[in-house]
């Protein structure tokens, strides 16, 4: 199995925590109260994978560590702690505030001043799509072949999501995850390592796992 | 003697009593009466030698007889009529003089006049001086009046020195702005004219050379043609002087030979030297001309094309001309530099410190005072004093961190290292200078409370011991702000640290072990990071 870190970036109130939510728990809480710090969920994905030739699929599953940080300016500085290491970010904004997206760019340019690891998959994700729906586009201020055409100049994943219907979400993890997996692939083959073995290596040589049925209930009896 | 006196006061000076013609006058000396005062006064004259011209002494047993009518002047001319006429008229009036008597005092500093030889009359009042006091030298007419056009200069004293008219205590005074005024507008108009005739001729140089090279560029001939219109143009621009009339560089005057080469300005016409070390004349590129005097009105723009290296050479006056006042402009429009604008802050809290710091210091020696009668200091006194020194510590903290980022600024030159290290030394001293009334003040505001704590006013001891405190802040390297940033900063990684701490209880509740795994690395981090923001702050961190 692998494991990525995934660091979700953007202005307040854009939903990073309820796409974080809905990927990890598939809920959605209309009254959410905004993060303190920077939380931590994981969560697994398994995707197919093609070899060579193209005609085999294997599945692979692929753990995400996510931090969703609090995008008040307040908690700014904590930013780069989650950032510096990660494999990929989500840079969220929100499509029905224009100055989301300023702060989406302000985020991107961040993370490609201060990171230097060139194997970071940003990826740019308009959220609360819902919002704009086919009778009412008034509400929506960013076009999305705005926000596309940026995400194309810079190198950006892009798509427009809903955290809310869950429209989009699963996609964006998924397309995350095979992108780095992608990477991680080209990696181990310029290492000359094959990739069973690597991902065996990485698992350690017994694979237990500890883990009960998750439960969030902390008022569960057998705590 | 009171006979004596009560003579002298019959016969008074003015011409107004003489015309109340007083009868049967008496001599005062002798007693012997007479019938007129013009007779008396011919025989004052003559008997008893009071006669202003006679450089005979006056015989001791005289007293003195001071008459000023013009009656007695005609009637010294009258008996000196013989003797020398000239003199006489071209002599000023003495009659009003003080006669000397032993025990006279100087009518300014009323020192007892011990001798003749010491003393003096003010030529104008007449009154006795000691030479010390008759120095002065005024211009007098013939009646002893001041007259500054006809008279001559006499030896005066210091009163009616500054009486006279026209006196003002600091000498004549002459106002030339005007002339200054005139003289300079028409020097910078002239200068303006010059710099306006050079400037046009450098345009029509600049654009003419730019034409010919675009006409001839690509003609196979084009470079023989191009020197040879250039070289009309430039003689057309500017009449050349002639090479024989001229010996020495006209800039720096040494002497044409061989090696030190005849040159002509381009735009003045005169003949320079090039050599390097006095740079008289320099050939500059086109392309730089015209970007230094890039305000001026060019029709042709300098070719792209990099091998256009055409000069056109210019001696150095002319080049002050056209480019200082445009440098100037330039250094005047640009910001101040960095030692300038921290320089000015500086003088900005220097004045804050220098107007609050007064009151201060009275508020303190009012309550110092209070305390010294055994009294209770008023509460509203005390709150007044720990506001006032905050502010002034406000102050002297800002100062001291502009003071230390003044002396970061690297300096490029001798001159501005002087000027960094000369406001160095100003602002220590004045920081020392300020700073000592601030020293014995918790003391006082800590006494004060304790002898108010009947009045359960506790909000002095509370201030003392932060204000102790800021002492130190002054000798930390951060600034306000970013101190307040590193606080801000702390809090949160503290905060974080905190639900971090949280989130590994409850991972492990869970038996997420991998998750614990992965937050308490993060959570090192987390420490690793408050620890550096710790000893960042240092005295400025929280308790």
């Amino acid at each position: 199995m692998l494991q990525f870190k995934l660091v979700l970036l953007g202005d307040s109130s854009v939903g990073k925590s309820s796409i974080v939510n809905r990927f990890v728990k598939d809920s959605f809480d209309e009254f959410r109260e905004s993060t303190i710090g920077a939380a931590f969920l994981s969560q697994t994905v398994t995707i197919k994978d093609s070899d060579a030739n193209g005609n085999e699929a294997q599945e692979v599953t692929v753990k995400f560590e996510i931090w969703d940080t609090a995008g008040q300016e307040r908690y700014k500085s904590l930013a780069p702690m989650y950032y510096r290491n990660a494999n990929a970010a989500l840079v969220v904004y929100d499509i029905t505030q224009a100055d989301s997206l300023e702060k989406a760019r302000s985020w991107v340019q961040e993370l490609k001043n201060k990171v230097d690891d060139d194997s970071l998959v940003i990826y740019l994700v308009g959220n609360k799509i819902d919002l704009a729906t086919d009778d009412d586009k008034d509400k929506r201020e960013v076009e999305e072949n705005v926000a596309k055409t940026y995400a194309e100049e810079n190198g950006l994943l892009f798509s427009e999501v809903s955290a809310k219907n869950g429209q989009g979400i699963q996609q964006v993890f998924r397309s995350i995850a095979e992108k780095l997996y992608d990477i991680r692939k080209k990696q181990d083959a310029t290492n000359n390592i094959n990739i069973n073995s690597s991902a065996q290596r990485g698992n350690g040589p017994v694979d237990i796992h500890l883990q009960r049925p998750s439960t969030n209930d902390s008022t569960s009896c057998c705590s | 003697m009171n006979n004596l006196h009560a003579g002298v006061d019959i016969i008074p000076p003015s011409p107004q009593s003489h015309t109340l013609n007083m009868e049967n006058v008496n001599c005062p000396i002798c007693f012997i009466s007479f019938s007129d005062l013009r007779l008396l006064n011919v025989h004052l004259d003559h008997d008893h030698g009071f006669e202003d011209n006679i450089n005979e002494p006056v015989t001791p047993m005289s007293k003195q007889q001071t008459t000023s009518s013009k009656k007695i002047r005609n009637v010294a001319h009258a008996k000196s009529k013989s003797s020398n006429i000239i003199s006489n008229v071209n002599r000023i009036k003495t009659g009003h003089w003080e006669a000397y008597t032993s025990g006279a005092k100087c009518f300014d500093c009323g020192h007892i006049l011990k001798t003749k030889l010491d003393t003096r009359n003010c030529r104008k009042c007449g009154n006795l001086f000691s030479k010390w006091h008759c120095r002065n030298i005024i211009k007098l007419n013939l009646k002893a009046q001041y007259d500054p056009e006809n008279g001559k200069w006499y030896s005066c004293c210091h009163n009616c020195y500054i009486l006279r008219p026209g006196y003002n205590g600091f000498g004549s005074r002459v106002d030339l702005t005007d002339i200054f005024y005139k003289i300079r507008h028409d020097r910078s108009d002239d200068r303006e004219l010059r710099r306006l005739q050079l400037e046009n001729r450098l345009v029509i140089l600049i654009n003419g050379t730019i034409e010919l090279y675009n006409k001839y560029r690509d003609r196979i001939l084009g470079p023989v043609k191009w020197d040879y219109d250039i070289a009309t143009l430039e003689r057309s621009t500017v009449p050349w002087k002639d090479d024989k009339t001229v010996s020495n560089c006209n800039i720096c005057q040494s002497k044409f030979t061989f090696l030190i080469r005849k040159h002509h300005c381009r735009l003045c016409g005169s003949i320079v030297c090039d050599r390097i070390e006095t740079g008289c004349s320099n050939e500059l590129l086109v392309r730089f001309l015209q970007s230094i005097t890039s305000d001026l009105y060019y029709t042709q723009k300098v070719p792209e094309d990099p091998e256009f290296d055409k000069g056109i050479r210019i001696c150095s006056d002319c080049l002050d001309m056209i480019y200082i006042p445009r440098k100037f402009n330039k250094d005047v429009s640009d910001p101040p530099s960095a030692i300038i604008s921290k320089y000015y802050n500086l003088q900005n809290l220097s004045m804050v410190v220098n107007q609050v710091l007064p009151k201060f210091e009275d508020l303190l020696s009012k309550i110092e005072i209070t305390k010294e009668l055994n009294k209770v200091p008023d509460i509203t006194d005390l709150r007044e004093l720990g506001k006032h020194r905050e502010k002034l510590l406000r102050a002297f903290k800002a100062y001291n961190i502009l003071t230390k980022q003044l002396a970061a600024i690297p300096s490029y030159n001798i001159s501005e290292k002087r000027i960094k290290d000369s406001i160095k030394i100003i602002s220590s001293d004045f920081i020392n200078e300020k700073i000592l009334p601030m020293k014995n003040v918790p003391s006082i505001l800590n006494g004060g409370s304790s002898s108010n704590e009947s009045s359960t006013n506790n909000s002095f001891m509370d201030t003392g011991k932060p204000e102790v405190k800021k002492l130190y802040d002054l000798m930390s390297d951060l600034t306000i702000k970013e101190i307040k940033e590193y606080r801000e900063e702390l809090m949160v990684f503290k905060e974080q640290s905190f639900m971090l701490q949280s989130m590994i209880k409850e991972a492990k509740k869970q038996r997420h072990f991998d998750e614990v795994q992965v937050l308490s690395g993060n959570l090192n981090d987390i420490m690793t990071r408050i620890q550096d923001i710790q000893t960042k702050l240092g005295e400025q961190g929280f308790d």
